[in-house]
């Protein structure tokens, strides 16, 4: 399988998946006019990714700032890699970077937490993510 | 997921099939009641989050809106204090033209029309007349020049502030023209 490569614009964010290393990366601002269409790729690219070749996956989230329409999108996502990885018996790691006092986003990475029911690991800031 | 609440309805037409064949048992109703808790619990917290996100967009908001506020009066005492400046360095320059016009007129008034009154008319009042007369003239050439020159320096401010309104609008021009051809291309 490929690697899934988006580039960012000023609605939409950057994504990189490298099925070599399964490290997907989402990182920047989220508010396109269509998040459905836009996440849909992600979406039809993991039930590929679990049908064909299984593996475990760390990702890395680094978002600024996300519309309503896109935390449901990427709540979906990150359900269905859940479901894919708990299916596939692969394992499965996220890591939540926010930026230094940004308190809401740190809030909204553990409220996300909760409702996956899984752990993430939260750093306050965007190192670690390139 | 080709719409935002797939799952919802993906959830909602399933046990809608199940009512229509009457096939529901006491199970599929449990799976659908906890399918819908989960959803609610998912929903409350999207909106929590939402509202959140919506708040810190709010205050976001506010600030910009205050520092706006704040560049607008800054503007307006920055126009006053360059009025002001302008106002000065006119003052000034009509001030130089009128001391050296007054040093011209009291050099020519003492060398020639005053020796030429006295001889001539013969009357000190006559001269003390003239001298106030020509200092009440500077007064008045005074402010006929500061308004001369306040008028041609708003004048130059006016013809600036067209040509690069001129500009803009040529490149605006220039930038519909490339992209119709581009587009045509």
């Amino acid at each position: 399988m490929e690697n899934l490569s988006i580039e960012p614009s000023s609605l939409t964010p950057y994504v990189f998946f490298d099925t070599q290393t399964g490290i997907l990366e989402l990182k920047g601002r989220s508010s396109p006019d269509n998040a459905v269409i836009f996440y849909e790729q992600l979406m039809s690219f993991f039930d590929k990714y679990y049908e064909l070749d299984p593996r475990d996956i760390t990702i890395n989230v680094g978002l600024e700032y996300f519309n309503t329409s896109s935390l449901k999108c990427i709540f979906q996502i990150l359900r269905r890699i859940k479901d894919g990885a708990d299916k596939s018996a692969c394992a499965l790691e996220i890591n939540w970077f926010y930026e230094e006092d940004d308190e809401d986003m740190l809030e909204t990475g553990e409220d996300i937490s909760a409702l996956l029911d899984i752990e993430f690991n939260f750093y306050s800031d965007s190192v670690g993510i390139s | 997921m080709s719409s935002l609440f797939q799952d919802e309805n993906d959830i909602l037409e399933d046990f809608q099939k199940k009512i229509d064949n009457k096939s529901y048992t006491h199970e599929d109703i449990i799976a659908f009641k906890e399918q819908f808790e989960s959803q609610t619990a998912e929903s409350q917290v999207m909106l929590k989050i939402s509202d959140r996100l919506q708040k810190r967009l709010d205050t976001a908001n506010t600030k910009i809106k205050e520092k706006n506020d704040e560049i607008v009066t800054k503007n307006e005492k920055l126009n006053e204090a360059l009025d002001n400046l302008m106002k000065a360095r006119v003052g000034k320059k009509a001030s130089t033209i009128m001391f050296t016009a007054t040093i011209l007129l009291f050099v020519s008034e003492e060398l020639y029309v005053g020796p030429l009154l006295e001889y001539f008319v013969g009357y000190a009042y006559l001269i003390l007349i003239l001298k106030g007369v020509v200092a009440i003239g500077l007064k008045s050439f005074e402010s006929v020049l500061e308004n001369i020159f306040v008028s041609s320096a708003k004048k130059e401010i006016v013809k600036e502030v067209r040509r690069e309104q001129r500009q803009t609008k040529t490149y605006d021009i220039l930038e519909k023209s490339m992209s119709k051809q581009s587009s045509a291309a």
